[in-house]
């Protein structure tokens, strides 16, 4: 007795080879555009809530509020979101013991540009954000983390909106009082 | 029918392959750009313009702000030592010597990333706030229920997901064998 297989449809090879083909199209694809695509975006979270300019310290990580996914709930943070649309923006940060930072993300989440306060011998820090002079002028992210050799550094970034975050952990709880009225002194506004 | 059954099977292939090795690999990391020791998995050039894209995708999908992996690395797991999910349901201990690096920090979130609401209002141990044993050796528990010591709460609802964060002298060489001297997850016992 043989089995009847007339009813099974035949698959050919190059259909399994074109869809495999298409598949790593599809593959690529879907990598390189999921970050433009990405409604969870920390930019699209961060930047409708801050003010363009404005420094805005951010309450302790916690249960009840915590303004990204992950935040740590043990490190302060304060935002700004930068505009260069009508000149450069200044950003002042009193020095803070060696593990605070400031981070420049641009709007896909990429960190181009850090210090940290190890690198800071200061009492405080400016960094002054300002468009690009020329293409060869714009920030090098493999000089990320240069030691200042003024009072002010001038960063040239890419895009004209992006975001600085300042983060410091809290090492004590006496540090932690100092660095709450560390965060109150900082200022985000457009250069005089 | 042939034809129809060609271009489902086409489809098929496609959709899976492409969609689905897609998802995979944002979520978990080619073997390239991910590195793990013990249970801690960190993707090597999180935050960095030189990222690759499964970088890119993993975070900005995950609606993070990392600091470039120069200066700050996350180290994340769901796992034990003993490679088992991290069950609430069970009592973990934490257990190791101070990492490499200028400071650290434990935190547990739900698998959203968001903290877990608990009565001691505790979500994170750090380099700081750790207390120790004489020779400078820690153990943090890992329970919903009060612990003595180093008590970290979780929250049996969600699934857990703890987070190390290392930050790390900016000077230092690493290259992709270096490890940190971090600390085993072990399960103590299953209520």
């Amino acid at each position: 007795m043989s089995l009847n297989t007339k009813w099974i449809p035949r698959v050919h090879w190059t259909t399994l080879i074109a869809g495999l083909i298409f598949g790593v199209i599809i593959h690529i694809t879907a990598i390189f555009a999921l970050p433009y695509m990405s409604e969870n975006n920390a930019w699209l979270k961060v930047a409708q809530r801050l003010p363009a300019n404005t420094l805005q310290p951010i309450p302790l990580a916690s249960p009840e509020g915590q303004l990204l996914p992950y935040m740590a709930p043990d490190i302060y943070y304060a935002m700004c979101r930068y505009d260069l649309t009508d000149g450069p923006v200044a950003l002042r940060i009193p020095a803070m013991g060696p593990l605070w930072t400031v981070s420049l993300y641009d709007k896909l989440s990429q960190n181009f540009y850090i210090i940290a306060g190890h690198d800071v011998k200061r009492d405080s820090l400016e960094l002054l954000l300002n468009k690009p002079r020329s293409e060869t002028e714009a920030v090098d992210p493999a000089a990320s983390s240069l030691k200042p050799r003024s009072e002010t550094i001038t960063v040239r970034v890419q895009e004209t909106e992006g975001l600085a975050v300042i983060r410091a952990p809290i090492e004590s709880i006496s540090s932690a009082v100092q660095t709450d009225e560390n965060f109150r002194r900082m200022t985000c506004k457009p250069a005089e | 029918m042939n034809l129809i059954a060609n271009i489902l099977t086409f489809l098929i292939i496609s959709l899976v392959t492409g969609l689905g090795s897609a998802w995979y690999l944002v979520n978990s990391g080619p073997d390239f750009t991910a590195v793990s020791e013990g249970p801690w998995e960190t993707w090597n050039r999180v935050g960095r313009t030189i990222a690759d894209p499964y970088t890119r995708a993993h975070i900005t999908r995950s609606g993070r702000l990392p600091v470039m992996s120069k200066s700050l690395l996350y180290f994340t797991t769901v796992h034990d030592s003993a490679g088992r999910k991290i069950d609430a349901e069970c009592d973990y201990t934490i257990i190791g010597d101070d990492p490499r690096g200028k400071w650290w920090s434990i935190a547990a979130y739900d698998g959203a990333g968001n903290l877990m609401t608990n009565p001691a209002a505790r979500h994170a141990f750090n380099a700081s706030n750790v207390l120790r044993d004489p020779v400078g050796r820690y153990k943090i528990a890992i329970s919903r229920y009060p612990t003595p010591g180093n008590w970290l709460p979780v929250d049996s609802e969600y699934q857990v997901r703890l987070i190390l964060r290392l930050h790390m002298h900016a000077t230092e060489t690493r290259t992709a064998d270096t490890t940190y001297g971090l600390p085993e997850i072990r399960r103590v016992l299953c209520r």
